[in-house]
């Protein structure tokens, strides 16, 4: 009896299936929102998961465009709508968002968070012409496979290090480096990228990698202390740097740690958290306007940006600023028109290269930070 | 209300609070200060009661539930009904895609849970059959995903014979794993086999020049050497992923998987080998006193099931078109466990089941209920905490199996 | 490496004082507490919370930041305590015949859901909420060093030996024990050995041992197994807060999937001493703590959880049921 009645529900539950109503027009996927109703964006990233909070902020910086192109009516008179899908920073949950945003028809996707995350999910985005702008994914494999579709608002992680080693090399002048990193596609990739540009100029004295997961971080750091080095460079987050400084100092290690953009920014996690431990902290982190994070606090009640919301900002105001100038909501002439323009946004003007880079500016794209009293400043000596 | 049950609501009353207290009232912001969440001392006391009364209801209704499920009851079947019905589910299955979309998510979640019904079903030979608890089977699968790819794409070889090579290399860690497991009982195995899926995830992340470290091998750069039939008889032989609709030729040949492994693990759960299993699970002493050689059983209960996670590494990687090992982690390996337990141990349309609803269930409440996303895996686990309490010999599993 | 071996003990008793949790609750029900870690991250919230609290109320500057500690650690206990005591009326009870891993399952949704529910409910969601270790109250207690080891010319002997057979990366050093690190080994070995006195000692200690040897027989003989079971978790979660917020002291922070990391070790830590044993709980954490630790200073990090597995498997290739275990696990 009850065997019988789990095949019924079984084959119920398949048949019920192929009459979903949902998607069973048989619309080819790359419709791109055509019609009347409102523009759909996508924006996916980690809503969930032990990355919450950058996909809140992932989040918050692209409603903050879309609400503002909303109070002017919208993009070719018609409104725009955020489509939201969760991947927890997981790669393997990536590609099942990115077919459900397919499914429903966005013209271009804002993120996702990881590069880990964007390399898959762009795959499939790309296959039905749908436009992905990540605002955070730094690994150099994004752009580089060519899609025209493709772009990114972030820095490179090949543009990053070199900025981080030659600062080391040429301003700091120091000796003796030790280099660490988490292990993930991003810290490891940074890490090993700044290590590529000491070799020969500097003593690396040790390179160590850890579990991300890791919290006490003791025993890489009594190394450290032993090792007397001048500066020490870590390839990871913030949530990781944070208690490797104040374990850091607790120790006795007076050398500054220098850092990348997971570092910089996070006022909440890294900057209040580690007080009087992290003054001294070097980070590279692009330029970004003064007046964002203003903004960004009286729209969500005093809460402060991470580092992130700027760029997903700038993100959505590409892609709907794409859209605007395309004249028409669908993914491959968006992405011409992105990559024939230039866009005035909170991280200045730009302008896209063939890869979908944002095209370098003569200073570099990087800049050294230095945190003083408490806030990230750029560095100006000693 | 006896004075009794007013002790106990007063009680869980307080047990409620100290529950809720640190969250809902109260928060750490910084670390040199905290908050109070908007919480007036009338709301938190409105809080209090209502979750004391929630609790001690769900106490008393605990008490009353009877927990434990009837015992199934089969009647022997001839062969042509007892295989009319996963005829009929196949057929559906198979017809299915005919009437979607081609790029339609619903095939990518139909496809992805058959594969781990294949490695649930896999699995329930060593976890369900010879009662040996396996908390790092992600890492046969990831050997077979990793087999495969590395095969075809530095080797070149042809899709069918890296398909075998990966089964093969996955069975053949299986039986290593197993070694071990020959002198270790209960917790003692399932701990070592935990240590070995993280120690094989480690070693995909670090060793970075072959594994591609913990960006793993990502799908441009295997793509070709994926997709395009190649090496030996690589133009003759037809290979799921060459024709233009890579999503529904990975969808049936993940579904032919799946078919052969519920069909060979059936057969083997009524063979003579299958009966030695059984045994092997009640009893390892009394098993070994009737003349089973348990040596050798469990071997095998470890080598074949470690054999269906590593071709289902194979369909995974082909129809992802990339892979990292944090797809392998211990998360992946307690999914498969608890897709087999939440079945019925040794019942394999169970580990089918459990596969079904433990990887639908998440994906589809986001689906549905995209606004309150965030609150789906809170309502997965409630659900998985619920369904054994309910079934506590998991869904299709026989009574008193231990 | 002098250093790094102190810095493994001290992780090590940490590992051993969450072991110590779930040898417990082994010995009892043969079942492993998959929401043990989760009990931890509770813990470690709750004293966290209550330690910001007081900081940020002044009660530091008035009572002292010890005061201030133990009753954050206190109040940690008993939210802990009735947290285990509902998992184990809500998730485990009715499962008590049902095959062990059924509670094992219900246990993994258990922890989901705690998870989850911390995530949610936080006004951070999953930033780390961090212990206040960067106050002056905290520096002027637990910042001091206590001891300082400088072995001097013997050290560099053997530094000199070591260096001689080509393994650079050995080298003894010296090595600074902090209040903090004291603190945890001290309460690591006095929680130790006030658990063992109960159980061997006390009225209910026997009645815990005799429902660990035979649950049927301790119920006819007159001991009241729910009240013995229920009293099990609720020692084992308290014991797990204390390590939940000496853990977030240690590290800084408490964040809520602490419980997961913090859980493995531990439970590799009580198989490693022999499961349901509660000295092996703290032979088997302070053995793993110094392992790894050993392991990094001479092969690197990267491998770090490899070197805990061959340990692991070492052990129990010589030693099947763990270095201490007597008890035969039969079940699985």
């Amino acid at each position: 009896m009850k065997a019988t009645a789990f095949w019924a529900v079984a084959l119920l539950t398949v048949a019920a299936g192929c009459g979903d109503p949902k998607s069973g027009d048989g619309a080819g996927p790359a419709a791109g929102g055509a019609g009347d109703g409102p523009i759909k964006v996508g924006v996916a990233g980690p809503l969930t998961g032990g990355q919450a909070k950058n996909g809140e902020d992932l989040l918050d910086g692209a409603t903050m465009a879309v609400e503002e192109w909303n109070a002017k009516g919208g993009v070719l008179g018609r409104k725009i709508e955020i489509v939201t899908r969760d991947d927890q920073a997981e790669p393997k949950l990536a590609p099942a968002a990115a077919q459900q945003l397919v499914s429903e028809r966005v013209v271009g996707v804002i993120g996702h968070f990881n590069s880990g995350s964007t390399i898959p999910a762009s795959e499939i985005y790309h296959k039905a012409g749908i436009v992905t702008i990540t605002p955070s994914s730094t690994n150099e494999f994004v752009t580089d496979r060519g899609y025209p579709d493709v772009f990114r608002v972030c820095g490179r992680d090949d543009r990053q290090a070199p900025a981080a080693s030659n600062f080391i090399v040429n301003v700091l002048k120091a000796k003796r480096v030790a280099v660490f990193d988490d292990r993930t596609a991003y810290g490891k990739g940074l890490a090993d990228n700044v290590e590529k540009g000491l070799v020969g100029k500097v003593e690396i004295v040790f390179h160590e990698g850890f579990a991300k997961e890791e919290r006490n971080f003791r025993p890489y750091l009594s190394k450290l202390k032993d090792a007397n080095v001048d500066v020490w460079y870590f390839g990871g987050i913030y949530e990781q740097a944070a208690p490797m400084v104040i374990q850091a100092r607790q120790l006795g290690i007076t050398a500054p740690m220098m850092s990348g953009d997971g570092v910089h920014g996070y006022d909440e996690g890294f900057l209040k958290v580690c007080g009087k431990d992290c003054e001294g902290t070097l980070t590279t982190f692009p330029f970004t306007s003064a007046d964002f994070p203003e903004k960004y606090r009286s729209r969500f009640s005093g809460k402060s940006p991470g580092p992130y919301a700027v760029f997903s900002y700038t993100a959505a105001q590409v892609l709907i600023g794409g859209v605007s100038k395309a004249g028409a909501a669908d993914g491959p002439s968006v992405a011409k028109a992105i990559h024939s323009n230039t866009f005035d946004t909170p991280i200045g003007n730009i302008e896209f290269d063939a890869k979908g880079d944002i095209k370098e500016r003569p200073e570099g794209s990087y800049l050294v930070w230095v945190v003083k009293d408490g806030r990230h400043v750029l560095y100006s000596g000693r | 209300m006896t004075q009794s049950r007013l002790v106990r609501l007063v009680l869980a009353s307080v047990a409620a609070f100290l529950l809720s207290w640190p969250f809902v009232a109260l928060g750490a912001d910084e670390r040199t200060g905290f908050t109070v969440t908007a919480w007036p001392a009338l709301q938190v006391a409105l809080l209090v009661v209502v979750s004391g009364l929630a609790f001690w209801a769900l106490i008393e209704m605990k008490e009353r539930w009877p927990a434990a499920a009837a015992p199934l009851h089969s009647a022997p079947r001839r062969a042509m009904s007892r295989w009319a019905a996963p005829g009929a589910l196949f057929v559906a299955l198979a017809v299915y895609p005919l009437f979607r979309p081609p790029a339609d998510p619903m095939l990518g979640l139909v496809l992805d849970t058959m594969t781990f019904a294949t490695i649930a079903v896999g699995l329930n030979i060593t976890i369900g059959m010879a009662g040996l608890l396996v908390l790092g089977h992600a890492a046969f699968w990831a050997v077979g995903a990793y087999t495969f790819v590395l095969l075809t794409v530095h080797f070149h070889l042809n899709f069918w014979i890296a398909f075998a090579a990966s089964g093969a290399s996955a069975a053949v860690v299986g039986f290593l794993i197993g070694l071990p497991a020959l002198r270790l009982r209960g917790d003692y195995l399932a701990v070592v086999t935990l240590g070995f899926g993280e120690a094989v995830r480690w070693v995909l992340k670090n060793e970075q020049h072959v594994t591609g470290g913990d960006a793993g091998i990502p799908g441009s750069e295997i793509r070709g050497n994926l997709w395009e039939p190649q090496g030996f008889l690589g133009d003759w032989l037809w290979q799921p992923g060459s024709g233009s609709d890579v999503l529904r030729e990975c969808y049936w040949f993940a579904l032919g998987l799946l078919a052969v492994c519920v069909l060979c693990v059936t057969l083997l759960s009524h063979s003579r080998l299958g009966r030695a299993l059984f045994a092997l699970r009640e009893d390892e002493t009394a098993a070994r006193c009737m003349g089973i050689d348990t040596v050798r059983i469990k071997l095998i209960a470890f080598t074949s099931s470690a054999m269906w996670a590593g071709l289902a590494g194979v369909v995974t990687a082909e129809y992802r078109g990339s892979i990292s090992p944090d797809l392998f982690d211990f998360n992946m390996s307690v999914l498969f466990v608890a897709m087999v337990v939440l079945g019925g141990l040794g019942s394999v349309w169970g580990s089918v089941l459990g596969a079904t609803l433990l990887w639908t269930i998440p994906v589809l409440l986001q689906d549905f209920f995209p606004d309150i996303q965030r609150f789906r895996m809170l309502a997965f686990g409630a659900v998985m905490c619920a369904m054994m309490v309910v079934k506590p010999d998991g869904l299709l599993g026989k009574k008193g199996s231990k | 490496m002098l250093q790094a071996l102190l810095n493994g003990v001290v992780q090590g008793a940490i590992y051993a004082i969450v072991a110590l949790g779930y040898t417990m609750v082994y010995g009892i029900l043969t079942l492993i507490n998959f929401a043990h870690g989760e009990v931890v991250m509770i813990g470690a919230y709750a004293g966290v919370v209550t330690l910001a609290g007081l900081t940020g109320s002044g009660a530091v500057e008035s009572a002292g930041f010890v005061p201030c500690l133990a009753a954050s650690i206190v109040a940690a206990m008993c939210v802990a305590a009735a947290y285990g005591f509902s998992i184990e009326r809500i998730a485990y009870r009715p499962l008590r015949r049902a095959p062990p891993l059924s509670a094992l399952i219900s246990a993994i949704g258990v922890s989901i859901v705690l998870q989850n529910y911390v995530m949610l409910s936080q006004p951070g969601r999953s930033a780390p909420i961090y212990a206040p270790t960067g106050t002056d109250a905290y520096r002027a207690t637990f910042g001091g060093v206590m001891l300082q080891f400088d072995p001097g010319d013997f050290g560099k002997s053997i530094d000199r030996f070591v260096q001689g057979l080509g393994w650079d990366r050995f080298y003894v050093g010296t090595g600074a024990v902090t209040v903090l690190d004291a603190v945890i080994v001290v309460l690591c070995v006095a929680m130790m050995a006030g658990l063992w006195t109960f159980v061997q000692r006390t009225r209910t200690g026997r009645s815990m041992r005799a429902t660990s040897q035979d649950r049927v027989m301790a119920g006819l003989v007159g001991v009241d197994v729910n009240r013995v079971i229920s009293t099990t978790f609720v020692i084992g979660s308290a014991l797990a807060a204390v390590a939940g917020v000496l853990i977030s002291l240690y590290t800084t922070q408490a964040k809520f999937d602490m419980g997961f990391s913090a859980g493995l070790k531990a439970f590799t830590a009580a198989v490693l001493g022999g499961i349901g044993n509660i000295p092996g709980a703290m032979v088997g954490g302070i053995l793993l703590g110094v392992a790894e630790a050993a392991g990094i200073q001479a092969f690197g990090a990267p491998y770090k959880d490899v070197y805990a597995f061959v340990l692991l498997l070492a052990v129990l290739i010589l030693r099947p049921k763990g270095i201490m275990g007597e008890r035969v696990a039969e079940k699985v």
